[in-house]
């Protein structure tokens, strides 16, 4: 299964220390092929650096998204970005709010390949043409 | 100017499947998938230099997580570990 992992899963996923509402989540990862939408490269480098790791530990970040197909910006994936926040508008869904843009990307790169989005974030819930794991 | 290679690309480049046709790894980078400067070579317009759509072929061979316990960071510390999730919900 194609599986679009939001930056909370993902970011999960690196620890055992983990919160435990997301062990559940993470189990559910092997045996599919993981895709990683931009903003959440974006976010978990900037976490890094906020963080402070270090280099080997910024390496070893990379190295696990590495692990998984980043979506690319490709000019279908604008469209259905735009596509999804219209129809979010229409019905009044949260994703239409710019304060959840990033989630907005997640959710349309995970529709733009068909793929379902997996996270514990309850903002994607009734998302139009989106499948949650 | 002529741009035959990916405006940006980085690391691997075009790699021969078993089908014979050679075509850009898929994991890694936005960057590696890049090959709209091939196909625009009138130059950065519009949106002439995003990168290709993947191929559902591609997409399907998308490598698969064998187990979750590949992504771990084994040594990170607790400190370090909050710092980074404090961040992301910051």
């Amino acid at each position: 299964m194609r599986l679009v992992v939001d930056t909370g899963v993902f970011s999960a996923s690196l620890s055992r220390r983990r919160p435990m509402v997301y062990d559940r989540l993470v189990a559910r990862l092997a045996g599919n092929q993981l895709f990683l939408a931009s903003p959440t490269v974006a976010e978990l480098r900037y976490g890094a650096l906020v963080a402070q790791w270090a280099k080997p530990r910024r390496d070893r970040l990379e190295a696990a998204m590495a692990v998984t197909t980043v979506v690319p910006v490709t000019d279908s994936l604008l469209s259905a970005v735009a596509e999804l926040r219209f129809a979010c508008r229409r019905i009044g869904h949260p994703l239409a709010s710019s304060a959840h843009s990033s989630d907005l990307w997640i959710a349309g790169s995970a529709v733009s390949i068909r793929a379902t989005l997996i996270t514990g974030d309850q903002v994607f819930s009734d998302t139009p043409g989106l499948s949650l794991a | 100017m002529p741009q035959s290679q990916p405006a940006c690309a980085a690391g691997s480049g075009p790699s021969t499947r078993p089908s014979g046709l050679a075509i850009t790894e898929v994991s890694g980078s936005v960057a590696e998938v890049s090959q709209a400067a091939s196909h625009h070579p009138e130059g950065p317009r519009g949106d002439g230099l995003l990168p290709r759509e993947l191929t559902e072929a591609e997409l399907d061979d998308a490598p698969v997580l064998e187990s979750a316990d590949t992504l771990l960071i084994d040594d990170l510390t607790a400190e370090e570990y909050e710092s980074f999730m404090a961040a992301l919900s910051s």
